[in-house]
């Protein structure tokens, strides 16, 4: 082979080698870009989805659409009473009798990390009613307190409580300090 | 400085020109030995008046042949495959050669032909001479031949035209004879220069040379040299008049001052040299390259092309490269900024916990009081429910009711089940609802639904 087939064959080679790495950095970079772009479109939704969230929140403020806490304590075991004792006396206001299971107050996962927030469990058996009316009247009086309710069974067992009107929800906290 | 060189015999008549305003100026004429060259470009070129630049060669006449050939018109590729079979019949393989087409001529019959003219030089003998400049730090830039330069300057002192010259140059060691016709080169011959005085006086050289013309006569009959040109130190008086007397030629003066500028005018004036000098490298027809040098120039090309493609080809996927780096860089900052945004709408988010709980409580929980009364409303009149229950199950809110239906018979009491399972679908408080069982307690039936909530 000659001197100048030899240079071409090299260069040849060269040139394939540097196509090949070439190939391989821009599909590289190109990969990297792409899953940027997915990022970027995911940051994207999240702020517009904060920013309205923030809107809307801002708004809640201004128009004083917001819950009432109860009254707590320094002591858990002093919340759990008082806890109790709230939800009984809420519930006798509203003509119910019920038997009302406290739980520990634990972290809540029900919200994003941006926000602590402790969750007490609760649970309610309710011996009696007289109407639908005072079960509707209960379950809005709920809606004023940072309450959720979780299960509501009339006549069911799906809540480990005795009583005809069966209710498990939480209540939401926001720790000391957070 | 432009350096031309003359090979003839076992010299080099060397003569040094520099381009002075529009003429060019001689300002060294020398001969140096063949075996002394490298000795001349080690030491004694630094002796020139200025430093050399450009080199010129002619090689020796023995090493060349110039040849008219007469083929028949063809195209040019053919034309030229036509001259190198010529060639090759008449001098062989070992010539290295380049062809000049002088134009039509007419043919035998209604036939035209062309007059092609081929000047050619040994290979080996033009590989020699380019060893020779082994030790020049300038190398030739034009290589051709004796005959060729000639002819340059004679068409610039516009002495050749239809009627044959004979050119006749006697200097030591050699006598060198070119007869031109017009742009044809027709004869040329060496011959051996002893020693001017005593050549001038027993004609030696003059019967050679007389008989060289009278050879040109013979192989051309209707015509003859009928003009003669004398150039060289050697060319005596007597030897120019005893040739025009035999001849009857005209002797045309040797004048290159027309052309050139001579520093010293009594020094000696090399003719082949002054002819390099006037020579267009680019223009040139018979400009050789010895095949050492094409095969250099060929690797350098190559080399040259195919690392010009490497870079083109490297250049275009760093410019692509640093595009997506650059946009990668934009879209990082971009997101960077966006992050940060978000950082910042979450720390503001803090600040509002009761309201965000407010909210969250808000969109999650559904509405009580339509449930129930929609519940009241769906249950058909003989239809009793037993157990309501709902229940959050990660974000979905599914329900179960249990309950009897009392007809007046079975098929009534399944009948007012069936109404019962109807009524939850059409309602639009209700989704995916599914009766899961049904089972006979005499004329009762006892049925359980599952459903989900639309909130």
């Amino acid at each position: 082979m000659g001197k100048d087939k030899t240079i071409i064959v090299i260069f040849g080679l060269l040139i394939v080698a540097i196509a090949f790495l070439g190939v391989k950095k821009m599909g590289s970079l190109r990969g990297q870009i792409a899953e940027q772009r997915e990022f970027l479109g995911k940051s994207t939704q999240r702020l517009e989805y904060l920013n309205d969230l923030e809107r809307s929140l801002e708004e809640r403020r201004e128009s004083g659409r917001v819950l009432v806490e109860i009254p707590r304590a320094q002591d858990p075991m002093a919340n759990k009473v008082l806890m109790e004792k709230f939800i009984k006396s809420f519930l006798s206001r509203l003509g119910l009798e019920a038997e009302v299971k406290v739980e520990n107050e634990r972290r809540s996962r029900d919200f994003p990390d941006v926000i602590t927030v402790n969750e007490v469990p609760l649970k309610i058996g309710v011996k009696g009613y007289a109407s639908y009316d005072q079960v509707i009247k209960m379950l809005k009086e709920f809606k004023n307190f940072p309450f959720v309710v979780e299960v509501v069974t009339i006549g069911g067992t799906d809540v480990a409580v005795p009583g005809n009107l069966r209710v498990q929800l939480k209540y939401y906290i926001i720790p000391e300090g957070s | 400085m432009m350096l031309c060189m003359d090979q003839a015999g076992d010299r080099f008549l060397m003569t040094g020109l520099v381009k002075d305003k529009k003429k060019l100026r001689v300002c060294a004429s020398l001969a140096v030995p063949v075996s002394d060259l490298p000795r001349f470009f080690k030491e004694e070129i630094k002796n020139l008046p200025q430093g050399v630049d450009e080199i010129r060669v002619s090689g020796p006449l023995e090493n060349t042949f110039h040849k008219i050939f007469v083929v028949p018109d063809l195209k040019k590729k053919m034309l030229s495959a036509a001259v190198e079979t010529e060639v090759l019949k008449a001098f062989g393989a070992e010539y290295q050669f380049k062809d000049k087409d002088l134009g039509q001529v007419p043919g035998p019959g209604t036939k035209v032909n062309r007059k092609m003219m081929a000047a050619g030089m040994k290979r080996a003998g033009l590989e020699e001479l380019y060893g020779m400049f082994a030790n020049s730090r300038t190398k030739p830039n034009l290589y051709t031949t004796y005959p060729a330069a000639v002819h340059g300057l004679l068409d610039r002192l516009e002495v050749l035209s239809d009627k044959p010259l004979a050119f006749i140059q006697v200097e030591k060691p050699v006598c060198r004879i070119v007869v031109f016709k017009g742009e044809e080169i027709r004869l040329t011959r060496e011959l051996p220069v002893t020693d001017a005085a005593e050549d001038a006086e027993n004609s030696g050289l003059s019967k050679d040379i007389y008989r060289t013309l009278l050879f040109y006569n013979d192989s051309y009959p209707e015509e003859r040299a009928e003009r003669l040109m004398f150039a060289g130190s050697c060319a005596l008086p007597a030897m120019v008049e005893g040739l025009k007397q035999k001849t009857g030629a005209e002797i045309v003066p040797f004048d290159p001052a027309a052309v050139f500028e001579m520093d010293q005018p009594d020094s000696g004036v090399h003719p082949g040299c002054l002819g390099l000098a006037l020579l267009e490298a680019d223009r040139l027809d018979f400009g050789f390259v010895p095949f050492s040098v094409q095969e250099k120039r060929k690797i350098k090309k190559t080399l040259v092309l195919c690392s010009s493609a490497a870079a083109g080809v490297l250049l275009v996927f760093i410019l692509i490269m640093s595009r997506l780096s650059f946009d990668l860089k934009d879209l990082d900052a971009f997101h960077g900024g966006i992050k940060g945004e978000i950082r910042m709408k979450e720390d503001r988010l803090k600040e509002m916990p009761l309201e965000f709980i407010s909210q969250s409580i808000e969109a999650s929980q559904p509405p009580w009081s339509e449930i129930l009364m929609e519940l009241a409303a769906v249950v058909p009149p003989g239809v009793a429910l037993s157990t309501f229950t709902l229940k959050d199950v990660k974000k979905v809110w599914r329900g179960e009711v249990t309950g009897v239906a009392n007809g007046t018979d079975e098929i009534n009491s399944l009948l007012k089940v069936e109404e019962t399972e109807d009524n939850f679908t059409r309602s639009p408080m209700f989704n995916s609802v599914k009766l899961t069982e049904r089972e006979l307690q005499g004329e009762r039936v006892e049925f359980k639904i599952i459903y989900q909530l639309d909130i």
